[in-house]
């Protein structure tokens, strides 16, 4: 990979860890620890659903993932670590459908954790580029 | 202490406001504007910082802003859009380190998520800043008591330097750094700021010195005897000296010495003062050897040194052998008006682990059977309804807060600190009397007398008017100057009229309010005619 072409990955790879890394986990780590179900479920699906706002409009987790899939997946195909963090993605993503059900059991830890090993994948594709 | 402490959010996200909104009602959430608790870019926290910095206890700042172009701040080493957006908050961290040094930040990324490498030496460098590494409500809420913790006084440090205000911020740091030093230290301030204390629990408690804290006072001492009293006499030196005696720089031995009054020491004494201070050592009278000294000098002045010696009163070697640029002058309390509040609370504290005081307590406690700490309640003290029964509430009404924030405090905090306890006996005699008389209490709120704290703080005007022989400090000169119209005359006195009352109340303008319209909740129409007369609040602050 050409220095220039690393640099730029490194640099949208940062935006990601910000996006999804940071702003998808925060509404949920900055609950008090016996918050509510639903506080915990309303605070998820913001982090989901409403990760980046700018000029009044937001973007989804998975929006802001497939805009970055979509520029750059050639590059990080090789990486040992791009899988990983599809596959992590895609289990935090699922959290979106299984909060809406009615009578869903709120797991907070798990979906910290899931949403957690995002932003830990991003940071170990980071290392690798 | 029941001030709940004040935060300047930067941030263009709202995740941070929302969580200590709802989650944080031990801490203040300041508005920048009506219904937004944060600032969304460095500009407008600048702004605001510019017209409040005195509110504002801590900074929490987002480092990444997403803001318009036009929002953001410089940065150097940023490179395009891209990384000035990234780094924004290195650039505004840069501006508040500049114009707000006191106000710790505390920094809402952590170093792995946003790759600061370059930028984590800067960090780590700057005082009173802070990274938070965990981003979750508990790791916030120590790190904004800790980064609290550093910048104000710890408990020990008394009351005499607590306070918020930006002023008092930038003495602390100013002496902690002058304690540490060789030179010697020039405190300067009116009576009852707390000279003696702040020179042996800041300058000397944390020189590091091993030798005692000696204090001697230069206007309790004959003039005759003072050079035996500084320097030491060896017996038979002078008529009366019985026996060797060692002067006040011997006994300081490996500490410090604190000379108060410094202005009042006679001129040929002032000489061999500056002898010692040279050659660190002394010679007792009568005696021939001179003894070697390692002794930290502190004086201290209740006006101005600079002005006695311009009036041929002190000489000026030994001003300069001082140091002039170590001087440190001590507000006085009518100038830290912003610290009011916070000091009635402090000194109620002290008042109540008094002895007379507890004893009043106790009866109390006696009357009602359970125990109950005292605490002050100021108006719209918004901590006023959590825990009122576990406490006896003495509520101060809002007249009687104005009447004591309209008093000059001539006598400053030793004053202040005698009416608040005043104050507390004269209400808690008044509850016990009526305890033991029968009569049930329907709340443990004690209401203060507005009446009471009128009578307090009149009687001390009847005493600082009778007693003053010069201008009050109440008092403002302006010059009438020539103009061309009786308008520009009566605009000029205006302005000389404002500028100096801004100044006589630090700042205060629900004060000044309260001084020209009756009614401190018209600040915003001494701001307007501030504005008018061309004075910029920014400015005065400066002067």
């Amino acid at each position: 990979m050409a220095n220039h072409a690393r640099v730029e990955l490194i640099e949208h790879i940062e935006d990601l860890e910000h996006d999804l890394g940071k702003y998808m986990l925060l509404p949920l780590a900055m609950l008090p620890h016996d918050a509510s179900s639903k506080m915990v479920v309303d605070a998820a699906l913001q982090g989901l659903l409403r990760t980046r706002s700018h000029n009044g409009q937001s973007q989804t987790a998975l929006e802001l993932f497939e805009q970055f899939q979509r520029v750059f997946e050639a590059q990080c195909e090789p990486l040992s670590h791009w899988q990983s963090l599809v596959a992590a993605m895609k289990v935090a993503w699922a959290w979106h459908k299984k909060l809406q059900d009615d009578g869903v059991v709120v797991a907070r830890e798990a979906i910290e954790s899931d949403f957690r090993a995002v932003g830990q994948a991003i940071r170990r594709l980071k290392a690798e580029v | 202490m029941t001030l709940i402490p004040r935060l300047l959010l930067i941030d263009d996200n709202n995740i941070y406001a929302e969580s200590i909104l709802s989650h944080m009602p031990d801490f203040h959430l300041l508005e920048v504007q009506p219904n937004l608790h944060r600032a969304p870019h460095g500009t407008a926290a600048l702004n605001y910082l510019g017209k409040h910095s005195d509110n504002v206890d801590a900074i929490l700042l987002d480092m990444r802003f997403d803001v318009d172009v036009e929002h953001l701040l410089p940065l150097e080493e940023a490179t395009s859009d891209r990384k000035l957006r990234r780094f924004q908050g290195i650039a505004i961290l840069r501006q508040l380190k500049l114009k707000y040094p006191a106000i710790p930040v505390i920094v809402l990324t952590s170093m792995a998520d946003l790759s600061l490498g370059e930028v984590a030496n800067e960090l780590d460098a700057l005082s009173l800043t802070y990274v938070l590494d965990e981003q979750n409500l508990d790791s916030l809420r120590i790190r904004i008591h800790s980064a609290l913790s550093e910048s104000y006084r710890q408990p020990e440090d008394g009351e005499v330097l607590w306070g918020r205000s930006l002023s008092l911020r930038h003495l602390r740091r100013r002496l902690a750094v002058l304690a540490t030093g060789r030179l010697p230290v020039i405190l300067e301030g009116e009576t009852g700021t707390g000279k003696s204390f702040l020179a042996e629990h800041y300058v000397h408690l944390r020189s590091g010195r091993s030798g005692p804290f000696v204090t001697v006072d230069l206007s309790t001492i004959p003039s005759e005897l003072v050079a035996a009293h500084l320097f030491g006499a060896m017996r038979g030196a002078y008529t009366g000296a019985v026996a060797d005696r060692k002067g006040v720089f011997e006994l300081a031995q490996r500490g410090t010495l604190f000379i108060d009054e410094i202005q009042n020491t006679p001129l040929e004494i002032q000489k061999q003062l500056l002898g010692v201070l040279q050659d660190n050592r002394v010679r007792p009278l009568g005696a021939r050897e001179e003894v070697p000294i390692d002794v930290k000098v502190i004086v201290a002045s209740n006006a101005s040194l600079s002005s006695a010696v311009r009036d041929g009163r002190f000489r000026a070697d030994l001003f300069m052998r001082l140091s002039p640029a170590t001087r440190i002058t001590i507000p006085p309390l009518r100038q830290r008006m912003n610290d009011f509040e916070f000091l009635l609370q402090r000194f109620t504290d002290r008042s109540s682990q008094s002895a007379d005081v507890k004893a009043l307590h106790q009866r109390l406690t006696a009357a009602i059977g359970a125990e109950r700490p005292i605490r002050l309640v100021l108006p719209d003290d918004p901590t006023a309804k959590t825990d009122s029964n576990a406490h006896w509430d003495l509520a101060l009404p809002r007249p009687a807060l104005h009447r004591l924030r309209r008093h000059r405090w001539p006598g400053n905090l030793r004053e202040l600190s005698m009416v608040v306890h005043n104050i507390v006996i004269f209400t808690l005699v008044g509850a016990v009397d009526a305890l033991e008389a029968g009569v049930t209490l329907s709340s443990h709120r004690l209401q203060i007398d507005p009446g009471l704290v009128g009578q307090l703080v009149g009687a001390l005007d009847d005493v600082n008017e009778t007693e003053q022989d010069h201008p009050s400090p109440g008092q403002i000169s302006v010059t009438l100057e020539p103009a061309d119209s009786l308008n520009a005359v009566s605009v000029s006195v205006e302005r000389q009229y404002f500028s100096a009352l801004f100044h006589q109340t630090g700042g205060d303008l629900e004060l000044m309010a309260d001084r020209l319209l009756g009614d401190p909740s018209r600040a915003r129409a001494i701001r307007l005619r501030l504005n008018q007369l061309g004075l910029r609040i920014r400015q005065l602050r400066k002067e």
